[in-house]
């Protein structure tokens, strides 16, 4: 992964994996998991570097206590009794990163990779689709993060085939926008240049679900990511908006 | 080196669809998840029943020989069903610890698979007027609750026999008159490409709010009318 652009994950195997009446409702001392991988690749890489595919992990488990785990790197619980809405506490790593990583990264910060704590709140709004929304408190940055979307799924266009598309925004405090972008020309940057607070990315995705069997699924996806005003004016970012794609096998245990 | 490796994969994949061809599968997990929602809902609903139904998507889709099956690692248990296509879909740790699957005797996207709510028979075929309207409301609360309501309200409920049933239905009032329900051809529920069922509708707004609704026989199934 790009670790320029910590907000760009593998689309998150678990939304679109399951089913979206998907609550944690299952036989006390169950659980649901998908364990794969997939090739992905990205458009984000600067212009003159190479773009590898890489192999990436697929992750998605829930557990009957309401706890659940996603690739990208997100572990949380459900606290909801209901079913038409979920929420809970989530942990979320994040990426670190070092201005020597890179030489676009010359000048600006140090990025631990700690984790990050917050909460969720899904609303499904009936016909497949619901709201999303994540908050975070950044613990390297120490400042705010969060991001709201809305997915929508499909899954009787063909049997066995799930598709879904997915819109959304992120957003970010002042100190989480200077983590990322903040450059100083004294620490040897090109510039001089800091942020403030603000859309830190627009983002569009679609996904395909192809259920083979009860237990292999292949799963494939695409999403767009359009950085907010703040972020693409900085030195360290190459390009505002970027591509990703990915396609892997994923057995369901 | 990645590519080729992906692309192989994906050739193969034909391969295994292939082999399941005149059968149609479901994960267990996914229809325990569905069917759950009912089990969990918090709200009355002791005139309502949940069942598994195999809906035809066409009407060439026949229901004669129609199988659907329940395997596990270790055993086989068919499901039956009625003529309207219901099962009772046991909730089953074993089943779903194992991903099992049901499995269905057709090739696939013959028939929607899911939870179907209806209003519970009652065997001795006696229907309080009072109980049948709160029936339809506990169904349109339910159904608003797992959000496919979208706006309807309780006009009556309707019941169903097969076309071969000679089963009346008939309306006493409760001062003593009886009157005999009309009775047409069409599908048990709304949206059903299955027709041909002798269907009985009891419209609230027709009859008087006290008094009994009583059928001959046993009904099919008993639907709310929501409009």
């Amino acid at each position: 992964m790009n670790k320029l652009l910590p907000f760009i994950l593998l689309p998150l195997c678990g939304m679109a994996v399951a089913d979206d009446r998907a609550v944690p409702m299952m036989p006390d001392g169950s659980r649901d998991m998908y364990v794969g991988v997939a090739l992905a690749a990205s458009s984000a890489a600067a212009a003159g570097e190479n773009r590898p595919v890489v192999l990436r992990p697929l992750l998605q488990v829930e557990w009957s206590n309401g706890i659940f785990v996603s690739g990208s790197g997100v572990v949380g619980m459900n606290f909801s009794p209901v079913a038409r809405v979920e929420y809970g506490p989530l942990l979320a790593a994040s990426n670190s990163r070092n201005p020597s990583d890179n030489h676009r990264l010359r000048g600006s910060h140090t990025i631990d990779g700690s984790w990050d704590a917050g909460g969720y709140f899904n609303y499904y709004l009936g016909d497949d689709a619901r709201l999303t929304s994540r908050l975070f408190y950044d613990t390297s940055a120490r400042g705010l993060r969060g991001d709201v979307g809305v997915q929508k799924s499909w899954s009787s266009l063909a049997p066995h085939h799930t598709f879904s598309l997915s819109v959304g925004v992120s957003l970010a405090g002042a100190s989480v926008m200077r983590e990322r972008y903040e450059v100083f020309r004294a620490a040897g940057g090109p510039r001089d240049y800091t942020p403030s607070g603000g859309i830190a990315a627009f983002n569009a995705g679609a996904n395909w679900n192809w259920a083979l069997s009860s237990k292999w699924l292949l799963t494939s996806g695409a999403s767009v990511t359009r950085l907010g005003p703040e972020p693409a004016d900085s030195p360290v970012v190459e390009r505002r908006t970027f591509l990703n794609v990915y396609s892997g096998f994923a057995y369901r245990f | 080196m990645l590519r080729p490796a992906f692309l192989l994969c994906l050739a193969l994949l034909p391969a295994c669809v292939h082999a399941q061809e005149d059968a149609d599968w479901i994960s267990y997990r996914d229809a325990y998840r569905q069917m759950i929602w009912f089990e969990k809902y918090g709200k009355p609903k002791q005139f309502l029943q949940n069942h598994f139904r195999l809906r035809p998507r066409d009407q060439t889709v026949s229901m004669d020989g129609l199988r659907l099956t329940l395997n596990t690692k270790s055993t086989k248990v068919t499901l039956a069903l009625d003529a309207l296509g219901r099962a009772v879909l046991p909730f089953s740790k074993a089943a779903y610890d194992d991903n099992a699957e049901l499995v269905v005797n057709r090739k696939p996207g013959q028939f929607k698979a899911g939870p179907w709510v209806s209003i519970v028979t009652r065997p001795d075929g006696v229907y309080a007027a009072a109980d049948l309207r709160v029936a339809c409301e506990q169904l349109l609360a339910y159904l608003r609750y797992s959000g496919e309501a979208g706006g309807k309200s309780c006009a009556g409920v309707q019941f169903t026999y097969l076309k071969n049933d000679a089963a009346q239905v008939q309306i006493h009032a409760a001062g003593g008159a009886t009157a005999a329900l009309a009775v047409r051809d069409g599908p048990a529920f709304a949206g059903d490409v299955m027709q041909g069922f002798r269907v009985f509708a009891y419209r609230f707004a027709a009859w008087p709010e006290a008094g009994q609704v009583v059928t001959s026989a046993t009904p099919l199934a008993i639907a709310a009318l929501l409009e």
